[in-house]
């Protein structure tokens, strides 16, 4: 047996976390992206895609 | 191309991108890792600034239309105000009028207010070029002491007016190559205003040195100085000094004309 009230409390924490980020990002009356060193769309998001037509990644 | 090129080299980047009917606000910004602070991606945020944009490209046509308008409109004032001119200073000569003096104060003065409309509209119509870049250069040699000896003779009547002495501190002679219609109207904004804001018995002292890579011009006065912290404004447009009281009708175009020109001239 093993005790993993703290991993379960990391995983909680994390996932509130990223629950809270993606709510602001997806919401944003904006598009929010991100770019590779090679130029490559990483992510796509934002309310305003809307406006090109395209929705989130 | 160039946000994410900038962002990529470590740098925060925004433009105005058009895609469509639609403009975005876009920043770039790079992703760097923390411990090394290499850039190992770009992020970008672009904001819908459509409305804005279309506002200010409304305004940029008002203002547009508002400059060709004032140009316009001095343009064909100057040919009747010149005749105007020319008229009152026929009857300036006419037995009639010298006859009476009464009416050689009331023409006196008509002719007065006549030059001031005149001076008005040059000066609007000189603001309208530099607006609508219209403004064009063409350099040649001029001979600047009998440039300013002319120009001064004009000023008479403002001489007579406060009793002022013209003081000449130049040379004999002094070519300059420049735009002679546009340094005319410098030289002639700021001898206007060197007569125009002087004390009654002052002065008008006219410096000309030639240096080494350029011609120092200076004309000055006896009258009231600008008030210190207001110099760095004397250029800018409609700007007059608060200390300039009613007596001193003006537009607050002068000094504006006159440094743009120099500006254009380099």
């Amino acid at each position: 047996m093993r005790d993993v009230t703290d991993e379960l409390r990391v995983k909680r924490l994390l996932a509130a976390s990223e629950q809270r980020f993606r709510l602001v990002v997806e919401n944003a009356q904006a598009i929010i992206f991100a770019l590779s060193p090679d130029g490559k769309f990483i992510l796509s998001e934002g309310k305003k895609l809307s406006l090109l037509g395209l929705k989130s990644s | 191309m160039k946000g994410f090129k900038t962002a990529l080299a470590g740098e925060v980047y925004r433009e105005i991108l058009q895609i469509e009917n639609i403009y975005f606000d876009i920043f770039y910004s790079p992703i760097k890792e923390e411990e090394t602070s290499k850039v190992i991606g770009v992020i970008g945020m672009a904001i819908d600034v459509t409305e804005s944009e279309k506002f200010k490209a409304s305004l940029l046509e008002l203002d547009k239309s508002k400059s060709e308008f004032i140009a316009t409109a001095s343009h064909q004032l100057r040919s009747p105000l010149a005749n105007i001119r020319w008229g009152l200073e026929l009857l300036q000569t006419d037995p009639l009028v010298l006859a009476n003096p009464e009416l050689q104060k009331q023409v006196e003065s008509v002719h007065e207010s006549n030059l001031k409309v005149i001076n008005l509209v040059n000066n609007l119509l000189d603001t309208s070029r530099i607006y609508s870049n219209k403004l064009s250069n063409r350099p040649r040699k001029i001979e600047i002491i009998k440039e300013l000896k002319d120009l001064f003779k004009n000023f008479e009547r403002e001489k007579m007016r406060l009793d002022l002495e013209v003081l000449w501190n130049i040379p004999d002679e002094l070519e300059l190559k420049v735009d002679q219609n546009l340094f005319k109207v410098v030289l002639t904004n700021l001898t206007a205003n060197a007569f125009k804001y002087n004390k009654k018995n002052g002065a008008v002292v006219v410096f000309v040195k030639e240096k080494k890579n350029f011609i120092e011009i200076s004309i000055a006065n006896t009258g009231k100085s600008i008030v210190k912290d207001e110099q760095a404004h004397i250029f800018e447009k409609f700007y007059r000094g608060s200390n300039v009281t009613m007596e001193f009708e003006g537009t607050g175009l002068g000094l504006y004309i006159a440094s743009n020109y120099m500006k254009f001239l380099g």
